[in-house]
């Protein structure tokens, strides 16, 4: 029985190393003379053959590496091999392996033949391996054959070196998005799985894009096109809104002054910042890390005790306290509760979204605050922490000409420390980008070649390309993969071309 | 039917919130506390309502706004109630993660008694949001919920205005959530990315300034 190994020319992808994401499943410049892997000689063994039984044998059939030519008695393997030249297709190198259970190969022996199976796979692969990759096969198909588990399939399509291009899963029975992680490593370039219940999945495109990173088309769909569409798109971010510019001064000047008397602690002051009947609210994020420093801990642990969150038990428990109601209970807490002794704050880089309706306006703040407590004779150390605030404010007229504006409801949130109080805003260029990412992309057939941005390109690779381009007069994009074979040596590429020169389809070449 | 279901259930459910206060033994006697009280209740319903529909019930969320309503995303004003409705088609899935929720009872000076009864609320809402399959975003939503003069329920709330702003995660602090749409595209989108990061840099120094 011929063995599967050295002289047919298969390129051989490193065992332990992924192939890199640019290499062809394209078999025409892997005829490479490599050293090759002789292929062990299991012993023969006796398949049982009751109808149905497909039962793994532990330990015999190994997936580490090693060729399996064997394992199979000669009537099964000529039985395969017979089976498979009926589904041959030669021009399009296509394998067509759909609905095996109805082929009468199989049924007139009582052989059911399993895809979910690794006996089952392992001996198809085998007979694929030995014919058809010598044939330059490129395509698989496996539609309605009750598929519900690459697992097996893919892994004896990878260990016996079969490397294609498209593979058609359509209207079997794969449901799990995992399932779709088994097709990683045969780095596809066309796979159709509709018909499957994952095709129905709400994350099956994105996940196919992400896991599938050599995937070009899917379900006869260019993934360029659905990349773009897949990543969510958010409305550009801008800067502070302001409806009224007027408004908007008044109002800077007004925060500057509060944010000052608060650091500078001038209860008195703020008072007058308030309306009579004002009402102050503050909520601490539950998802902070509190600060090691015992008496800042301290601090934190009660303010989240005390805080308005309504999500919490606590904070629900009692609102009416939460609320603090009139501008004397509103400094008195910001002063004793929030910001108590020895603490002090430094407000800074705050942001202002701010909506006017008539007289009132709402004022939303993010900002900055640098929490301070000095060393204390009790030997405990210096302490600072940055943290992030947004103060809501709903803000009236005011006679009194000092503050210009009085605070009416005041709520204000703290939590941790981040890069900026707010998500900056998106820059014109990305706002481009986004804009000609959904413009449509031009669709690709599956015959036509990987489209090489020759700009992207730099100068001594450009030249590389020219040089075998005008030694082969191959087209640019198939210079650009026998390039990536030969790791760019452009006389390897060269001495490979003159070798298969003669196996080299015709639109290969320019003109 | 599903739709249906939603806006059946948002007036239910604050009809509910309702009978549920009336239900309870009023602990508090001042006044001001039982407003206070029940208009935390109604955010919290609020809240429950809102979020669910805009995470799962998109197409619903018109009903929370009408054509006065202000919505404003990220400093972007969303004008009318159609451009409200196209906005929120356009926002990509949702899933809101809801952490803080604070709510105070806005007065209206010389308003009539049902007025002190069911007030104007203003909400504070503090979370992450995930859009799609994105890293979560930090979000602040700030709310001013009035009620529905058109309505015949007395709870029956809508959005008079809807601040929403993209946070800072603090363990996100090193990238800007952009990068990741730049890493999809081509070659120059590095080369844009590192410009952005100073654009972005001066742009934030300069917002300070300006508010200084």
């Amino acid at each position: 029985m011929p063995k599967g190994g050295k002289a047919n020319g298969r390129w051989k992808q490193g065992r332990g190393a992924a192939p890199a994401p640019w290499q062809r499943t394209d078999n025409r410049f892997a005829a490479l003379p490599q050293t090759t892997q002789q292929g062990h000689q299991p012993s023969k063994r006796k398949h049982t053959k009751k109808g149905g039984d497909r039962q793994q044998r532990g330990g015999n059939q190994h997936q580490n590496g090693g060729k399996r030519g064997g394992g199979m008695d000669p009537t099964t393997k000529s039985l395969l091999k017979l089976f498979l030249s009926t589904r041959w297709d030669k021009t399009a190198r296509l394998l067509d392996l759909s609905q095996l259970k109805s082929a009468e190969a199989f049924t007139g022996i009582g052989w059911v033949p399993d895809l979910n199976t690794l006996s089952f796979c392992t001996k198809l692969c085998s007979v694929i391996s030995e014919i058809y990759v010598p044939l330059h096969v490129q395509s698989l198909s496996f539609s309605d054959n009750g598929i519900s588990t690459l697992l097996h399939l893919s892994k004896c399509l990878s260990s016996s070196d079969i490397s294609i291009a498209n593979l058609c899963l359509s209207n079997n029975k794969l449901s799990m998005l995992s399932e779709l992680d088994n097709l990683k490593d045969l780095r596809l370039r066309e796979v159709m799985l509709t018909g499957n219940p994952v095709a129905t999945h709400v994350q099956y495109k994105q996940y196919s894009i992400k896991k599938l990173s050599s995937l070009e088309l899917l379900d006869g769909d260019p993934i360029m096109g659905l990349r773009a569409t897949l990543m969510p798109r958010l409305p550009p971010v801008v800067g502070g809104h302001c409806d009224d510019t007027n408004k908007l001064d008044m109002l800077g000047k007004f925060t500057q002054k509060f944010l000052a008397a608060v650091d500078q602690r001038q209860q008195e002051s703020l008072l007058d910042a308030y309306d009579k009947n004002a009402l102050f609210s503050f909520t601490v994020d539950t998802k902070m890390t509190l600060p090691n420093v015992p008496r800042a801990n301290q601090l934190f642990s009660n303010l989240l005790r005390v805080s308005h969150n309504l999500q919490t038990a606590q904070g629900k428990a009692r609102p009416t306290q939460g609320v603090r109601q009139g501008r004397l209970k509103t400094v008195e807490a910001m002063f004793r509760v929030v910001w108590p002794d020895p603490f002090t704050t430094t407000h800074s880089d705050f942001q202002v979204d701010l909506k006017s309706f008539g007289e009132t306006l709402i004022a939303t703040l993010h900002g900055k605050i640098l929490l301070k407590a000095p060393a204390t004779r009790n030997q405990q150390k210096a302490f600072q922490q940055t943290l992030c605030f947004d103060r809501t404010w709903i803000l009236g007229g005011s006679s009194n000409s000092d503050w210009g504006l009085l605070i009416k409801n005041d709520m204000l949130h703290i939590r941790q420390d981040a890069s900026h109080v707010m998500v900056p805003p998106t820059p014109p260029e990305v706002q481009q980008q986004q804009a000609t990412a959904t413009a449509p992309q031009p669709a690709s057939s599956s015959n036509s070649s990987p489209s090489v941005d020759l700009s992207s390109l730099g100068e001594e690779d450009r030249q590389r390309l020219q040089a075998v381009q005008q030694g082969t007069n191959l087209k640019m994009d198939r210079c650009f993969e026998l390039l990536k074979v030969t790791k760019g040596d452009v006389q390897a590429a060269l001495q490979e071309f003159n070798q298969k020169k003669a196996m080299i389809p015709k639109d290969y070449f320019v003109g | 039917q599903q739709s249906k279901q939603a806006t059946r259930t948002r007036t239910i459910v604050m009809s509910a919130a309702a009978a549920a206060l009336a239900g309870i033994k009023v602990k508090v006697a001042d006044p001001r506390d039982q407003i206070v009280q029940r208009v935390a209740l109604s955010a919290e319903t609020f809240r429950d309502l809102f979020y669910m529909t805009l995470d799962q019930y998109r197409d619903e969320v018109r009903h929370f706004f009408k054509e006065t309503s202000a919505v404003v995303w990220n400093g972007a004003r969303v004008a009318s109630f159609q451009n409200i409705q196209k906005f929120f088609k356009a926002l990509p899935a949702t899933k809101h993660d809801v952490v803080v929720i604070d709510a105070q009872p806005i007065a209206v000076p010389n308003g009539n008694a049902q007025q002190e009864q069911q007030p104007a609320i203003l909400v504070s809402v503090s979370g992450t949001v995930k859009y799609g399959t994105r890293k979560p975003d930090g979000f602040h939503h700030t709310f001013v919920l009035e009620r529905d003069p058109q309505s015949n329920d007395i709870n029956a709330y809508y959005i008079a205005s809807g601040v929403f702003r993209s946070t800072t995660l603090p363990h996100f602090a090193k990238k800007h959530h952009h990068h990741s749409n730049n890493n999809s595209s081509s070659s120059s989108g590095g080369h844009g990315g590192g410009h952005h990061h100073n654009h972005n840099n001066s742009g934030g120094k300069h917002h300070s300034r300006r508010n200084r």
